[in-house]
C-alpha cells in the first residue's frame, strides 16, 4: 500500500545551501548576510519559541540572543549538520536562559505553570481546533511540547532534534513517544482529530 | 523481530514518516507493516492531522516586528563592535570582489541553486558598476557605492518563492496594486510598479503587503522609490 503524499511540515527546514553561504558570509563578519539571515529565521524562530512562552521579552531576547552568538560563533561552524538545526539548538539554549532570567524560575516551571489537565465540562466546550490544540499541547511538559514542535511545525529529524536539544536521540524518542500518548488520550476528548476506539486498539 | 516488536517500531517511526524526515528504508518498513496493522494506519493518520492542526494553529498572539528586533540587535553589535567595525560590514563587498573567482563561482551555484535574486542583465552591464557582490546576494545585499537599477515608474525589487505559480503572482501583484515593470531576469528578480499613484505611501503599503505574503523570499524599495 503506497504512502499517500505526506505534506511537508508548515515551516519546513530551509535548503541548505543559501544558509551556508550566509553564514560564510557570517563568519567573515558581513552583517548584511547576518541580517538576511536574521530576518529569514525571525518568523520561524518566533512561532517555535512563541509555543514555549508568551513572554514577548524573554522571545525578544533569545531570538536576539541567538543571532548575537551567531554573529560570533559562525566560524565555528564545522558543517556537521544543516545551519538550520545549528541555529535552532542556540535558539533553544537561549530560550531557556531568557525564560529562566525573565520568569525567575526554570523553564520547566514555567511549563509546569500550565494547566496540567483540563476540565472535563471546559473541554467539551472547546470547540475550536486551535484552541483544544493549545489546550492539549499546554499540557504536555516543556520538552515534549518541544519535541512536537522542532517534528511537525519545523520539520526536524528525530536526530537534528537531538542536537538542538543536545540529549540523546532515544531520550527524543522518548519525548515524542510520552508526547503521543498523552496526546492521543486527551485530543478525542476534546473533539479530536479521529475516533477514540481506534487509537487505543493495540497495547503498545 | 516478533509481531509486536514489529508494530512497536513501526508506531516509534510514525512521526518522522509524518514528517517526511525518516530515511527511506524506515519509511519502507512501516509501509510495509500498515499494510496488516489497522491501529498504526490510524495511528499514521491521526498524526497527520496533528501536524496539519499545528500548522494552522497561530501564535500570532506573541507579535514581534522582525525588522525592529534587527534594528536593536544591530545597535547591540555596533556597540560591542565600536565605530570602526561598525561600518566595516558596508565596506566588505568591494573587497571580496577583488578575490578574483571563487566568490563567482560560489555565487553561481547558489543562483542556480536557489533562484535567489540577482541584480538585472541592466545593473551588471554597466561599466561604472564595481563588480562585488557575489551574484546570489547582489539584490539583497546592496553595496553601498552600487547604482540602482532604475526603470521608468519602477518601485519595487522583490524575489518570489520559487514555487509560486501564475495565479499566485497575480494575486500578490493585485494584493499589492503593483505591476511588472521588468523581470524576472535571468535569476529571479521581479521588478515591479505601482498599478496606481506613484507615493512614498503607496510604495510603503504595497512592501508591507508583499512582506505579509508566504509567497515572497524578499521585496525592498528601490532608491529611487518616492
Amino acid at each position: 500500500m503506497p504512502f499517500p503524499a505526506t505534506p511537508k511540515a508548515p515551516t519546513s527546514v530551509r535548503d541548505d545551501r543559501l544558509d551556508r553561504e550566509l553564514l560564510r558570509l557570517v563568519a567573515a563578519q558581513d552583517s548584511r548576510a547576518l541580517e538576511h539571515l536574521y530576518l529569514e529565521y525571525h518568523r520561524r524562530l518566533l512561532q517555535f519559541l512563541s509555543r514555549l512562552s508568551s513572554q514577548r521579552d524573554a522571545l525578544e531576547e533569545a531570538i536576539n540572543d541567538t543571532f548575537w552568538i551567531v554573529w560570533r560563533k559562525a566560524h565555528e561552524f564545522r558543517g556537521d549538520s544543516r545551519v538550520s538545526t545549528w541555529i535552532m539548538g542556540i535558539a533553544w539554549r537561549c530560550a531557556l536562559k531568557a525564560l529562566r532570567r525573565n520568569c525567575d524560575s526554570s523553564a520547566e516551571s514555567f511549563a509546569s505553570s500550565m494547566p496540567a489537565e483540563l476540565p472535563v465540562a471546559e473541554s467539551f466546550a472547546i470547540e475550536e481546533r486551535s484552541e483544544w490544540l493549545a489546550h492539549g499541547l499546554a499540557t504536555l511538559p516543556f520538552e515534549q511540547r518541544a519535541t512536537l514542535e522542532l517534528a511537525y511545525f519545523v520539520g526536524h529529524s528525530c536526530e537534528e532534534i537531538a542536537s538542538i536539544m543536545d540529549c540523546p536521540v532515544n531520550t527524543v524518542k522518548a519525548r515524542m513517544f510520552q508526547a503521543r500518548i498523552k496526546l492521543r488520550n486527551l485530543l478525542p476528548k476534546l473533539g479530536g482529530f479521529a475516533d477514540a476506539k481506534h487509537l487505543g486498539g493495540r497495547q503498545l | 523481530m516478533d509481531t509486536s516488536s514489529v508494530h512497536r517500531r513501526a508506531w516509534d517511526l510514525i512521526p518522522w514518516v509524518v514528517n517526511d524526515s525518516a530515511p527511506e528504508a524506515e519509511r519502507q518498513a512501516v509501509q510495509a507493516h500498515l499494510e496488516s496493522c489497522a491501529d498504526c494506519r490510524q495511528e499514521l493518520e491521526f498524526q497527520r492531522q496533528l501536524q496539519a492542526a499545528m500548522g494552522q494553529h497561530s501564535v500570532a498572539e506573541v507579535d514581534i516586528d522582525a525588522r525592529d528586533s534587527w534594528l536593536r540587535l544591530r545597535s547591540r553589535l555596533d556597540s560591542a563592535a565600536g565605530p570602526a567595525a561598525a561600518v566595516r560590514g558596508a565596506r566588505r563587498h568591494p573587497r571580496r570582489g577583488g578575490r578574483g573567482g571563487m566568490s563567482w563561482l560560489i555565487a553561481a551555484m547558489v543562483v542556480q541553486a536557489i533562484g535567489l535574486g540577482a541584480l538585472g542583465a541592466a545593473w551588471w552591464s554597466r561599466p561604472s558598476t564595481p563588480v562585488a557582490v557575489p551574484a546570489g546576494y547582489a539584490a539583497v545585499y546592496r553595496t553601498l557605492s552600487a547604482p540602482e537599477a532604475v526603470v521608468p515608474a519602477a518601485t519595487i525589487r522583490v524575489v518570489f518563492a520559487p514555487e509560486l505559480t501564475m495565479a499566485q503572482l497575480q494575486a500578490v501583484l493585485a494584493s499589492a496594486r503593483l505591476q511588472v515593470r521588468a523581470g524576472p531576469n535571468e535569476v529571479g528578480v521581479w521588478t515591479l510598479g505601482p498599478a496606481g499613484d506613484s507615493n512614498r505611501a503607496a510604495t510603503e503599503a504595497a512592501l508591507r503587503e508583499l512582506r505579509a505574503s508566504s509567497q515572497v523570499r524578499f521585496a525592498e524599495a528601490l532608491a529611487s522609490a518616492p
